[in-house]
């Protein structure tokens, strides 16, 4: 997966896609200025982030459920259904309920309906997608008619950034009588968010309107229709015709072809997203640190860069997506080791290993995807300095199982993206020897017991101590290479002129930010 | 009686490759690499409890045999499970999808046989004129224009630079539906009509010779009354025939054209299930199109008996 459905995938790790398009086709723009046809390149298929924590159904989600808490501009927590909080000790926490917020159906939230919504995620007969995010959360209950306190096994400082993600708040009542199928066609979902469904079919599409009872601002929009479109040039077509007025299903890589559209304007932001090229140290000429190096500084990062975003994006200097090494550095970010292409310096490297004549290498790839484009150039760069890498194609659904099974693994294309700014949603996939098992994302397979006391230490650490222990943990990475950081990619979202909107990397709710251009 | 007789055997025949198909597709399923837990977890990092629910719930560490005897006598019950992707009932699921692949696969055919009989005939009746050389050659063109290839033609053409027909969706009127659904039903019918006509132009000129058309023509008929009441109903057997089996695979195999026109229908339904490892709907889906397949050859071998008295005659005394 690397490729499309590593992607895609990973696009549920984030938030990234969306759905749309109008059902019937109306010629430029859907039934007036305050309706959106929207087109996503995937279909959503639940409106419950336990089975949908993916790109185009989180979109949806976003659009009709409220989270406790949300996170503004910069990404730090901000208030949401929870008016306020306090931290009486470093592991819990006490919301306190906005007043008079009612779910669309007409009842009022409660503190019971808030409580149950966060508790739902730690039941196994739920198997909750977002289970992972909330590993740290003992307890959760309402405490008072508009209190909910949560009490964490330890301190936890990402716990606000992944409650602003996954915390949606649904009425009990409809999740207790659906542990399985909350967010189904058929039984749908009711929140209390800037939008209400008024249809959700996986066959023609989503249609939201307007909640004209949300406690917030008032949405520009009156009416969204969301339709999806697998088909690339498809969607392209129905965008340039005017059938679809925005969609987040086109990659940057693909800019080209979009920015030119007439009457199109292409949005580009950051991505919260990291693509990497992982080496499994486990065995074979790999676990030579001096091969991973050698490895390193072979590969022509800047060109994979461009083929890879078309100028859309930029090299990645650290193991970590940028949007988060800013989220803990500012500006300062600190320079990490690195090992810069230069051919004269992979071959001293690869003269102290015990291949210095080089070796060959097996690799699987994904065809079809951005894995066998990217795949082919490291080979070629590879080639360079002796390691021949014999690329061995695989089609994607069986690739993506191949990997999860950590079936093999050799040197991985890898791109991810994630859902919040905290790190700690990142390093333990990384490098915890807990997700180097079948189905974790440690694709390297490094780590030890001392790394692993280091992530438990950053996990709980706050101020200078936490920038000291991720710099330490970066460092580590950088220096043993256990992974290769590639590039940054950006989002790109497609909007007709009629409409505008300002996106932003932790703006995830971006249907509600589309607004009627004016003067259009 | 003889017709009872052959619908019985035919149930039989249908219900032992039903069997056969579902074994062979659980089968293959189970066999490829991978399982529904990747759609079941997302593609994000999940927890170790959370795995082990999904497998017990899922029965994944079953043997095969036992979930296959699990999933027959369910079926069997005329409960076909729950959509592991949508967590809807599967026959909700093709219920929901059926209009659309059945609208695009019944259109298709009407193109195919209001354009490509009459062309046919056309043809055989100008036999070695320049009508009938000119008919064979662009069915011959147009039979060697991949579906998906003329779907994207058409959409450049006809939604985008013309903008008369809408780019994707199938509609949600009948008249909608039908605007909707024009392109893809030509897009799926070109190269099934160039066959009906080559077919159809073989089958009438294999007559052209027969003694009843030349005692036909030696009554003085009409050219049109030989041609539409002789040789048409003669030539019928054949094309439908094909017309039965162009329909069988429309409603099974229209995936690419799905695909190219943004319409969900079954087969767009069938591709995401394999890759979702959906072995519900997968199930469901392939019991189906083995149905629709041995219905419509019943149905063709009916027709036969409706449309040919000799047939019909051999039926009763044999």
């Amino acid at each position: 997966m690397t490729s499309p459905t590593m992607r895609a995938a990973a696009a549920a790790l984030l938030f990234l896609s969306v759905t749309a398009c109008a059902g019937s086709a109306q010629k430029s723009g859907g039934a007036g200025r305050d309706t959106l046809v929207w087109a996503s390149g995937a279909a959503p298929n639940s409106l419950d982030i336990a089975h949908g924590f993916n790109g185009a159904s989180t979109t949806i989600q976003m659009a009709v459920l409220d989270t406790m808490v949300t996170l503004d501009d910069r990404g730090v927590p901000a208030p949401a259904l929870a008016a306020s909080w306090t931290q009486p000790d470093p592991a819990s926490y006490e919301f306190t309920l906005r007043e008079g917020v009612k779910f669309t159906d007409g009842s009022a939230l409660t503190a019971d309906d808030a409580a149950y919504s966060l508790r739902r995620h730690l039941d196994p007969a739920v198997a909750s997608q977002a289970a992972s995010y909330f590993t740290t959360v003992k307890k959760v209950e309402a405490v008072g008619a508009d209190k909910v306190r949560v009490t964490l096994n330890r301190p936890n400082p990402a716990f606000l950034a992944v409650a602003a993600v996954a915390w949606q708040v649904v009425p009990r009542k409809l999740a207790e009588a659906h542990p399985k199928d909350l967010g189904s066609p058929e039984v749908g979902t009711i929140g209390t968010g800037p939008f209400k469904v008024a249809k959700f079919s996986l066959t023609s599409g989503t249609v939201l309107e307007r909640n004209d009872a949300y406690w917030g601002p008032k949405p520009a929009l009156r009416r969204i229709e969301i339709k999806s479109i697998t088909d690339a040039e498809t969607l392209r077509m129905a965008v340039r015709s005017g059938e679809v007025d925005g969609t987040d299903g086109l990659n940057a890589r693909d800019a080209r072809k979009w920015t030119g559209l007439p009457g199109v304007t292409t949005f580009f932001y950051p991505s919260n997203n990291i693509a990497y090229l992982s080496m499994a140290v486990g065995a074979g000429p790999l676990k030579d640190v001096h091969v991973r190096r050698a490895i390193a500084h072979a590969v022509d990062r800047a060109a994979l860069t461009n083929l890879m975003t078309a100028g859309h994006g930029g090299p990645a200097t650290a193991m970590l997506p940028h949007p988060q090494l800013t989220a803990v550095y500012g500006d300062a970010v600190p320079a990490f080791p690195d090992q810069p292409l230069d051919l004269a310096a992979a071959k001293a490297e690869l003269a102290k290993s015990a291949y210095p004549d080089g070796f060959t290498l097996s690799v699987p790839y994904a065809t079809g995807g951005d894995s066998a484009t990217a795949m082919q150039a490291v080979a070629a760069d590879l080639a360079k300095i002796g390691i021949k890498i014999v690329l061995e194609p695989n089609p994607g659904d069986k690739y993506m199982a191949r990997m999860m099974a950590h079936d093999r693994l050799a040197i991985q294309y890898v791109d991810l993206a994630y859902g919040t700014p905290d790190p700690i949603e990142v390093l333990p996939d990384m490098i915890s020897r807990g997700a180097a098992e079948p189905q974790g994302f440690n694709f390297s397979g490094y780590g030890s017991a001392d790394l692993d006391a280091r992530l438990d230490t950053f996990a709980s650490a706050t101020g200078e101590a936490r920038k000291t222990q991720l710099t330490g943990l970066l460092t580590e990475i950088a220096e043993q290479v256990p992974y290769v950081p590639l590039f940054y990619t950006d989002n790109a979202v497609a909007l007709s002129d009629r409409f505008t909107a300002t996106f932003g990397t932790w703006r995830f709710n971006y249907l509600t930010l589309v607004r009627p251009a004016s003067g259009s | 009686m003889a017709v009872l007789t052959l619908l019985a055997r035919r149930l039989a025949a249908a219900l032992v490759l039903l069997g056969v198909l579902s074994a062979l597709t659980f089968g293959l399923l189970a066999a490829s690499p991978g399982g529904p837990e990747q759609v079941l977890l997302g593609s994000r990092p999940s927890t170790a409890e959370t795995r082990a629910a999904i497998r017990a719930e899922y029965h994944l560490d079953d043997p095969f045999p036992v979930r296959y005897a699990r999933w027959l006598g369910d079926a069997v019950r005329g409960d076909f499970g729950v959509s592991i992707y949508s967590r809807e009932p599967v026959t909700d699921v093709i219920a929901d999808r059926m209009p659309v692949t059945a609208s695009l696969a019944g259109y298709a055919l009407l193109l195919t046989v209001a354009v490509g009989v009459p062309l046919g005939l056309v043809a055989a009746m100008r036999r070695g004129g320049a009508l009938d050389q000119g008919i064979t050659l662009a069915a011959l063109v147009t039979l060697a224009i991949p579906p998906f290839a003329l779907s994207i033609l058409l959409l450049y053409g006809f939604a985008v630079a013309l903008g008369w027909f809408p780019v994707f969706g199938a509609g949600e009127t009948p008249l909608d539906r039908i605007v909707h659904l024009t392109l893809p039903a030509i897009a799926l019918a070109g190269a099934q009509t160039a066959m009906v006509v080559r077919q159809m132009r073989a089958a009438a000129l294999d007559l052209a010779g027969q003694d009843f058309l030349t005692f036909a023509r030696a009554r003085g008929l009409p050219r049109r009354r030989i041609w539409l009441g002789y040789a048409l109903r003669n030539a019928a057997l054949p094309v439908l025939t094909v017309g039965g089996l162009l329909l069988a695979a429309n409603l099974t195999g229209s995936l690419f054209v799905e695909q190219a026109f943004g319409l969900h229908g079954l087969g767009a339904l069938l591709i995401g299930a394999i890759g979702q490892k959906d072995i519900p709907v997968v199930q469901a889906l392939v019991l189906l199109g083995g149905a629709i397949v041995v219905a419509v050859n019943l149905l063709i071998d009916l027709a036969y008996l409706a449309v040919d008295p000799r047939v019909r005659h051999g039926a009763v005394t044999s």
